[in-house]
């Protein structure tokens, strides 16, 4: 099983799948990776949750972080990245545990990894042909964070707070040394384009969850824009750490 | 002694033996004691003898000399509290840390150990883990 693909020859990849309260939708996403990306190992977080999110993951024969209490999304998917870092993985893909991210579509995702040199591929809803419809503040809090990722990272984003990603090695050793604790996705792009990382968006189409509910809704969105938007700021002035490219904003 | 001097005494002192109280239960670090401590030396010495606070309100040039102390003590306090956040700051971070680090030594645990045979199927328990430390004290 997982273990016979770390013998084979080529790259190996990592679908990381954060999960908080997942137990529900977590079975039938699984399945629909195992299915669309039989090359990849499969790796659960769970982000300390109150359900029987790792029961259903252990019996699903899928490997699992346990989080001894909730780190939120930023800290649970920074566990995935030292994972990957530590098995040595030539791509990872961040596919969330809700079953909102088309797991056919992760090949793509992998691609400019693996075939273009990119460090960070994001699934874009609004680069696909139908596009991704949401709450009005919704789109607006994305359509001005992602105006500023564009200008802080000097490469085109146009969804920035997508999760649906994938990673090159290059990229993983960096995040997983430093990542944002809290709405981490606009500021990863950011960081990564300061280390000198190149940024690929690929077209995604996202379905609707099936359980559970977005924490951001409501007035929720300016909250979010705000607080993301200072964030994005303040990492103009942070000193880049000792990256190999050294930081340029 | 004015009423007013009295109740600030009498106020330092209790906020000595507050800190002398959790210092005896191991609750309190030395540098904070130390802090705490020196604060209510200055609230019983500036209490006491006036003439210290008139005498650096001259220096200053402030005609009203409470204010001096009114800056200090804001000043002390504002400083406390970002000194409370450089704190939280770091022990969130560290504590993140240790959960992540834990995870994936968990993980490690679980594929390393007897079961590793048939990967993944079923994980050990916590009961399990238990055991195995055992046998390796």
């Amino acid at each position: 099983m997982a273990e016979d693909r770390h013998t084979t020859v080529g790259p190996r990849g990592l679908v990381i799948i954060p999960a908080y309260n997942e137990a529900r939708s977590l079975p039938d996403v699984l399945r629909e990776v195992r299915a669309a990306a039989p090359g990849f190992d499969l790796l659960v977080v769970n982000d300390g949750s109150a359900d029987e999110t790792p029961e259903v993951v252990r019996s699903e024969g899928c490997a699992v972080l346990d989080l001894c209490f909730n780190l939120g999304i930023g800290g649970a998917v920074q566990a995935g990245f030292k994972y990957a870092v530590e098995g040595g993985y030539d791509v990872a893909v961040q596919v969330d545990g809700d079953g909102q991210h088309p797991a056919d579509q992760i090949g793509a995702l992998s691609r400019p990894i693996l075939e273009e040199g990119c460090d960070m591929a994001v699934g874009s809803r609004y680069l696909a042909p139908e596009r991704y419809e949401g709450g009005r503040l919704r789109r607006l809090g994305n359509a001005v964070l992602s105006r500023m990722c564009s200008l802080l990272s000097g490469q085109r984003v146009t969804d920035c707070t997508s999760g649906f990603r994938a990673y090159s090695a290059r990229a993983l050793a960096y995040l997983a040394h430093r990542y944002p604790a809290d709405y981490p996705e606009p500021e990863s792009i950011v960081l990564l384009a300061r280390q000198g990382m190149r940024i690929r968006e690929v077209p995604v189409k996202m379905r609707e969850r099936r359980y559970g509910r977005s924490s951001i809704t409501g007035v929720r969105p300016l909250y979010y824009m705000t607080k993301v938007g200072l964030a994005l700021a303040l990492d103009v002035i942070k000193e880049a750490p000792r990256g190999r490219e050294g930081g340029k904003a | 002694m004015r009423p007013i001097s009295a109740f600030v005494v009498f106020v330092a002192v209790v906020i000595a033996l507050v800190v002398v109280f959790y210092i005896r239960r191991w609750r309190l670090r030395e540098e904070y004691s130390l802090l705490w401590l020196f604060l209510s030396a200055a609230l019983i010495i500036l209490t006491i003898d006036q003439g210290v606070m008139e005498w650096a309100a001259d220096r200053l040039h402030v005609a009203y000399s409470p204010a001096v102390l009114f800056f200090l003590a804001l000043a002390f306090v504002a400083v406390m509290l970002f000194h409370y956040s450089l704190e939280i700051s770091r022990l969130s971070d560290q504590n993140k840390m240790l959960a992540q680090e834990m995870s994936l030594l968990r993980a490690k645990l679980e594929t390393s150990g007897p079961r590793a045979a048939s990967p993944g199927r079923v994980g050990p328990s916590k009961v399990d883990l238990a055991v195995a430390d055992d046998d390796a004290l």
